[in-house]
């Protein structure tokens, strides 16, 4: 009888019958230690609020398998080649194109499915057709920034500052600086290396070009250098920063400099209408449940959430865990109505089609008291 | 006496390992999973890396900090050399992209094609052209070694350390600048450079094996040994006749192609060149593996490397949430142990107490903490939870510093492995040093009663003395450890600090006098002068000898029975 009872058990295991209960496992590889670990841990935030959110798909539980990668390319790779060993549906992750690259190559020989919560780089969604992401590319970001400078601000010369090291930060400017001068604006464009402290050499560069705005590609770290330095040397002119110093890094770092840093980055619910708007509301408020302490609630958060709910969906609209019908269904994705907006793969590389891009203000200090706060401006959509 | 070494027997003993350790690999690389395979070929390619650097760092002595910068070249050059139609197109496309239509024409494939090798030119012969590439990336990055090692000629330690640095981030940051961009196509660099190399078991594992072979055989060649002297004292070396300009240059440029290899293998295995993937932090992995693993040792650098790259691959366990009372657990038992550890030390080392209070203190501690987390989990002080982020580079921190206070010289030292070592066999012929000791004893013009104890028991020529083990055969008396043993009682030092490995395991100790007195005084030709001659005194001998306690407590002994 026992044998029989053991017979069956593992016939049902074999027809997946006794499968229900079983975990989907999707990986994480994010930037949890390292230098981006404040934006990895927004990132994880995020999918961690998302997870509470939607904790089963198709009646079976979710599992995160988190994994850092300590921002190392080789970190990258080890999680990739343990999510691979793990055999998990997808993987949520990571930031920064130098990390998806590292990861994405792998994983595509592999066959896993992987969304990048914020590589903007074009190259990253070129590797293959499993890699996809969650951010809109630079150009986009970069041209936005331009004709706010141009058109709102009326500025005529820019000063770029870019990491010459680092693809994201000198993507970035380029095209900011093109559709500057596109728009018949002239740029100077200087620049430094990542863990620069002392920016007294750029900013002397800077001092011959009377410019009437101040572009910032760069990240928290050496932004938080910068900035104070800036306004020590008199330059008072109204700063322009990307989704990079949507960190309260930058506020914290830099202090008093912030104030009135205008920056662009993933839209929240204030700038999204209707439905979105509503859904990212619920969004917020369930963040602040889950994580009362999180010093940051911005466009990585947001990112990390969508990245999590798109493939949480395309498992259900596939109703399997199989790799290529979950690839399929994320591949015809269609108006997913995410916190962040609607989500659209269907026809894309992998970028998703339509997303909202917004302007945030920095207050230092913050309007209650607070030692900062950040002021959500427009937005403005990918295909306005 | 070359025959009696058994060259036939080690041979095979490493052919076999060479054979079991390809059918490991090949195993892992069929079914041992993508993470084992990916460690493993992380191993190699940083091993590949960090034995090029102890040329420099251990073999040379030149502390060396831009290492990351040859691999950067080498990384590069490789990856343009290689890179497929498909991301040249992409590059090309790029509004951002900076190469010009003559760089991204640079490629083996195309070279092939010119040459007419037709054949060379097919997917599968990408071997060839990845081999052609890599080794074009090693020159390229020789050259820059050239570069920086002739500048290096007038400099020494810190300064030295200072310039090379200062190279390896000059090297890394003008690679972004727009004068490299059309090589490097600046911040932007390749995607979609061939993984097939940089993850195979085979061609990593064979290329360290190369490596090591190479070293090891330079370490030991005259060459080498020139190098080991320059480490030493530069001005000595340079008075002995050793060209320090040719050597150190040289040094620099073997170091630099094979760091050159390697950095090529590394962008294989991440199958992408960036900026990002050549950071100082590269280098100063490769210093803790030779660092941990014994600078100067090129076995002990491949321990070295493997503590490291096992330690952050397979370190993941740590950073997930574990209830408090596991942690203190585990930090009991941590502390428990380095308070055993401590005692155990000061045993071996035979130092008194050896319950020392501060290890009482250290167990103590452990015990009570791990005792307590084991017996009330439940207590209050254990609610919630820990977890945190970078907790191997932690793990990897203390472990760093447990093997530097412990063994500063490192997991290896100085020394490499050999069979002789694994097998605990004992030379037959004696070593240079005991043949020059040998030669002292029993030479009438420097030592009258040793020669003449010399001859009066044999008349075999002088200078054939047996070996140390073998001490009874010896015609000089002070040599047998048992008979000198009884005299020895009324030393000032115990005895018991000198036999930690027995009788012959130390001629130096054992033999009663050093050849360096000798060479110190440097009286070869004056019969009257003799430094240990009974009218001397056994005082001024001891005198001379002032750091070395246990030479001067052997030397007493010896004296007594002449």
């Amino acid at each position: 009888m026992k044998k029989m009872l053991a017979l069956l058990v593992t016939l049902g295991a074999l027809l997946g019958v006794s499968t229900a209960q079983e975990p989907v496992t999707i990986g994480v590889n994010l930037e949890l230690s390292g230098r981006f670990a404040t934006i990895g841990t927004s990132t994880l935030q995020g999918i961690e609020t998302a997870l509470e959110e939607r904790a089963t798909v198709d009646g079976r539980p979710i599992e995160l398998s988190i994994c850092d990668n300590q921002t190392t390319p080789e970190g990258s790779i080890n999680c990739a080649a343990r999510f691979v060993d793990e055999g998990v549906v997808g993987v949520l992750g990571s930031i920064s194109t130098t990390m998806s690259i590292a990861a994405a190559n792998p994983l595509q020989e592999a066959g896993v499915i992987m969304i990048s919560t914020s590589s903007t780089n074009p190259a990253t969604t070129q590797i293959g057709d499993h890699i996809f992401r969650m951010a809109y590319t630079d150009d986009f970001q970069g041209k936005v920034a331009a004709r706010h400078a141009v058109n709102e601000l009326g500025a005529e010369r820019a000063i770029v500052f870019r990491q010459q090291d680092d693809d994201y930060s000198f993507g970035l400017a380029g095209f900011f600086a093109d559709e500057f001068e596109a728009l018949g604006g002239e740029t100077i464009t200087l620049d430094f290396v990542a863990n620069t402290v002392d920016f007294s050499a750029q900013i002397n560069d800077a001092r011959g070009f009377d410019a009437d705005v101040i572009y910032y590609s760069g990240f928290c770290a050496e932004g938080a250098s910068l900035m104070p330095q800036l306004r020590q040397q008199g330059f008072d002119q109204q700063i322009l920063g990307a989704d990079a110093s949507d960190d309260s890094q930058c506020p914290t770092g830099g202090g008093e400099a912030f104030d009135g840093y205008l920056l662009t980055g993933f839209g929240g619910p204030e700038v999204l209408s209707g439905d979105a708007a509503a859904r990212a509301e619920d969004f917020a408020s369930l963040f602040d449940v889950v994580f009362p302490d999180a010093p940051d609630f911005n466009g990585f958060t947001l990112a990390g959430a969508d990245s999590f709910n798109v493939l949480v969906q395309a498992i259900d609209d596939a109703d399997s865990t199989d790799g290529d019908a979950v690839l399929e269904a994320l591949q015809n994705l269609e108006g997913y109505p995410g916190v962040s907006g609607e989500i659209t793969y269907a026809g894309t590389d992998g970028t998703p089609a339509d997303r909202t891009i917004a302007f945030f203000q920095y207050a230092v200090p913050g309007e209650d008291g607070s030692e900062w706060s950040k002021a959500s401006l427009f937005g403005v959509g990918t295909g306005e | 006496m070359p025959g009696e070494r058994p060259i036939t027997r080690n041979a095979l003993l490493t052919l076999g390992v060479v054979a079991v350790v390809a059918l490991l690999l090949a195993w892992v690389q069929g079914a041992g999973g993508a993470k084992l395979n990916d460690t493993l070929a992380l191993f190699a390619i940083w091993g590949i890396a960090a034995l090029s650097l102890n040329l420099i760092n251990g073999t040379t002595g030149i502390l060396s900090l831009g290492h990351h910068g040859f691999m950067l070249i080498g990384g590069y050059v490789t990856a343009l050399l290689i890179l497929p139609d498909s991301a040249r197109q992409q590059i090309s496309s790029s509004a951002r992209s900076a190469m010009t239509p003559f760089t991204l024409g640079l490629s083996v494939e195309s070279w092939f094609a010119a040459l007419g090798l037709e054949a060379l030119t097919t997917p599968g012969t990408l071997w060839v052209r990845f081999v052609v590439a890599l080794f074009i990336g090693g020159l390229v990055a020789m050259l820059f070694g050239l570069i920086v090692g002739i500048p290096s000629l007038r400099l020494k330690g810190d300064y030295l350390a200072i310039v090379t640095f200062g190279f390896g981030e000059i090297i890394r940051l003008t690679a972004s600048t727009s004068l490299f961009a059309p090589f490097t196509n600046g911040a932007l660099g390749y995607a979609g450079v061939p993984s097939d190399f940089g993850k195979s078991l085979g061609w990593t594992f064979a290329l360290l094996g190369i490596t090591l072979f190479v070293l090891t055989k330079l370490k030991f060649s005259s060459h080498g040994r020139a190098l080991q002297a320059i480490r030493e004292d530069e001005i000595a070396a340079e008075a002995m006749g050793v060209s320090l300009a040719r050597h150190k240059v040289m040094a620099f440029t073997i170091s630099a192609f094979f760091a050159g290899i390697a950095g090529g293998l590394w962008v294989s295995y991440l199958s992408a060149a960036r900026l990002d993937f050549f950071l100082f932090f590269l280098t100063f992995f490769f210093l803790v593996a030779i660092s941990v693993g014994g600078t100067g040792s090129y076995t002990g650098v491949l321990m070295g490397t493997a503590v490291v790259v096992f330690v952050q691959q397979y370190g993941d366990p740590l950073e997930r949430t574990y209830p408090l009372e596991t942690w203190f657990a585990i930090l009991g038992a941590l502390v428990l142990a380095a308070g055993l550890g401590g005692a155990a030390f000061r045993r071996r080392k035979r130092l008194r107490p050896v319950w020392h209070p501060l290890t009482i203190l250290l167990a103590g501690i452990g015990a009570v903490v791990l005792a307590v987390a084991l017996l009330f989990p439940d207590a209050a002080a254990f609610d919630g939870t820990f977890q945190a982020f970078g907790m191997r580079r932690i793990l990897l921190a203390v472990l760093l510093i447990t093997i530097m206070a412990l063994r500063p010289e490192g997991i290896m030292s100085r020394a490499e492995f050999s069979w002789a070592w694994l097998l605990r066999e004992r030379r037959a012929e004696p070593s240079d040093d005991e043949r020059a000791q040998d030669a002292w004893l029993t030479n009438p013009d420097l030592n009258r009663a040793g020669a003449a104890a010399a001859d009066g028991a044999a008349g075999s020529a002088a200078g054939s003395a047996a070996d140390g083990a073998a001490g009874a055969a010896d015609p000089v008396e002070p040599y047998d450890y048992a008979s000198d043993h009884p005299s020895a009682q009324g030393d000032p030092l115990p005895r018991a600090l000198l036999d930690d490995d027995g009788p012959g395991a130390h001629p130096l100790l054992e033999r009663g006098t050093k050849p360096r007195d000798v060479q110190r005084h440097g009286v070869a030709g004056d019969p009257d002068f003799h430094p240990d001659a009974p009218d001397d005194g056994a005082s001024g001998d001891a005198d001379d000898d002032g750091g070395d306690a246990g030479g001067g407590a052997t030397d007493d002994g010896d004296e007594g029975r002449t």
